[in-house]
């Protein structure tokens, strides 16, 4: 008898039943399967229960299923299929089709880099536009819904998003249903963006922006305190 | 007919280009070919004919934008039958997601039907399907199918271990179900 190599386990004789190479294993495992009756007789169990249900006969799989394929077919409808089996070979894709993931990922880096909040620790802080919270403001223009905010926006043009923590949440608001319940008093940094009738958001810039609120004839309204790029993008 | 396991006998690169352009006539002497051993496979995979017949249908009607990616020159059988496998597996996944399952009934599932006699191929197909999906799943595709564990973990998204795990808990409890037939 061959050196001792242990009982076999379920898969070892799942392999040999295969007739899977063992490596090294192979032969003291086929000498040890020859030795113990009781190996053998569970080696045989496998290879029965295989047999069994590869030479069971085969579901018949009707006409009408083809009919139904070939119908689906006609009427252009396709099914997109995974295969990644080893005998699979995926055709290549073109250059441009590679890349296309690592362009996009790219492209989500920066936006993500330019819109990161940085109201605390402003890198680019050009110019501070003040305004003196002692003076009256001035009646800005009431909103419209040609222009809803018209009376936050210092630019009729330019809409804010919401606050930066908000703003990578997507679908963005629209010019024209941008909330303007969610604005809030106080410093908070927003994203300014353009609108056109192919865009719904299209950001152009974050700035810190001081607001205060206050009536005016019955109408909470809002003013600009401050206003601070805080972006480079600032058109 | 031709032998289930057999790549259809028009695996020519002019009838895999028809196939590939989605040619009735291609699709149906394919379907006749490997349909029935599909249809096996998927309802050993997925337990049920409703869905396996879903299964086989979607691959039919999806083959030929599969084959585009697919550069062999003949049909491969053991391609199609991966290719039904993702398929079945993905579906079963889903109804199953839709599907209220009974807390704890993990190891074994009451047939819907009584077991047939021992001997008839029946019995041995709904001993299988009295397992539950995990070990039903592995089974198939290690001992009926020869995937290899890595190759299965990969498939169900388990680790190789779990694998081995669920294909001996198979094994046991098929043996004492087909305990006189095997």
């Amino acid at each position: 008898m061959s050196r001792f190599v242990g009982h076999p386990g379920d898969e070892s004789r799942v392999r040999i039943a295969h007739g899977e190479e063992l490596g090294n294993e192979s032969e003291p495992m086929s000498a040890h399967v020859e030795a113990y009756a009781e190996c053998l007789a569970q080696l045989r169990d496998i290879q029965s229960m295989r047999a069994l249900f590869t030479d069971a006969p085969i579901v018949p799989a009707s006409e009408a299923l083809l009919a139904a394929a070939l119908e689906r077919r006609a009427r252009q409808e396709r099914v997109l299929l995974a295969h990644d089996s080893p005998s699979a070979v995926p055709a290549a894709s073109p250059a441009w089709k590679r890349l296309a993931p690592l362009a996009i990922a790219a492209t989500v880096a920066i936006a993500a880099f330019a819109l990161w909040p940085r109201s605390e620790t402003p890198s680019v802080a050009t110019s501070t536009r003040t305004a003196d919270s002692s003076i009256e403001p001035k009646a800005p223009p009431p909103p419209t819904s040609d222009n809803p905010l018209g009376a936050l926006s210092p630019w009729p043009l330019a809409a804010y998003a919401q606050s930066a923590s908000d703003v990578l949440e997507v679908p963005y608001p629209a010019i024209t249903t941008f909330d303007t319940t969610a604005v809030k008093s106080g410093t908070r940094t927003y994203v300014q963006s353009s609108a056109s009738s192919y865009h719904d958001y299209m950001p152009i810039g974050a700035e810190a922006i001081e607001l205060r609120d206050t009536t005016y004839k019955g109408v909470r309204i809002w003013r600009v305190v401050t206003s601070s790029p805080c972006s480079s993008r600032k058109p | 007919m031709p032998s289930p396991r057999d790549t259809p006998r028009r695996s020519s690169p002019e009838w895999l280009a028809e196939l590939r352009a989605g040619s009735p006539s291609a699709i149906t002497a394919c379907y006749r070919a490997q349909a029935g051993s599909l249809l096996t496979l998927a309802m050993r995979l997925t337990g049920e004919r409703a869905d396996a017949e879903d299964v086989v249908q979607d691959v039919f009607v999806g083959l030929p934008e599969a084959l585009r990616r697919y550069e062999e020159r003949g049909l491969s059988t053991a391609w199609l039958r991966g290719l039904t496998t993702r398929h079945a597996l993905g579906m079963h996944r889903c109804v199953r997601n839709r599907r209220e399952v009974p807390h704890g009934a993990e190891s074994l599932k009451v047939p819907a039907h009584p077991i047939a006699p021992r001997g008839d191929s029946a019995h041995i197909e709904r001993a299988l399907s009295t397992l539950s999906d995990n070990l039903r799943h592995v089974f198939v595709l290690r001992v009926i199918e020869g995937h290899s564990h890595s190759a299965i973990a990969a498939l169900l998204g388990i680790t190789p271990g779990t694998s081995e795990v669920r294909l001996s808990r198979a094994i046991k409890a098929l043996r004492s179900q087909l305990g006189d037939t095997i």
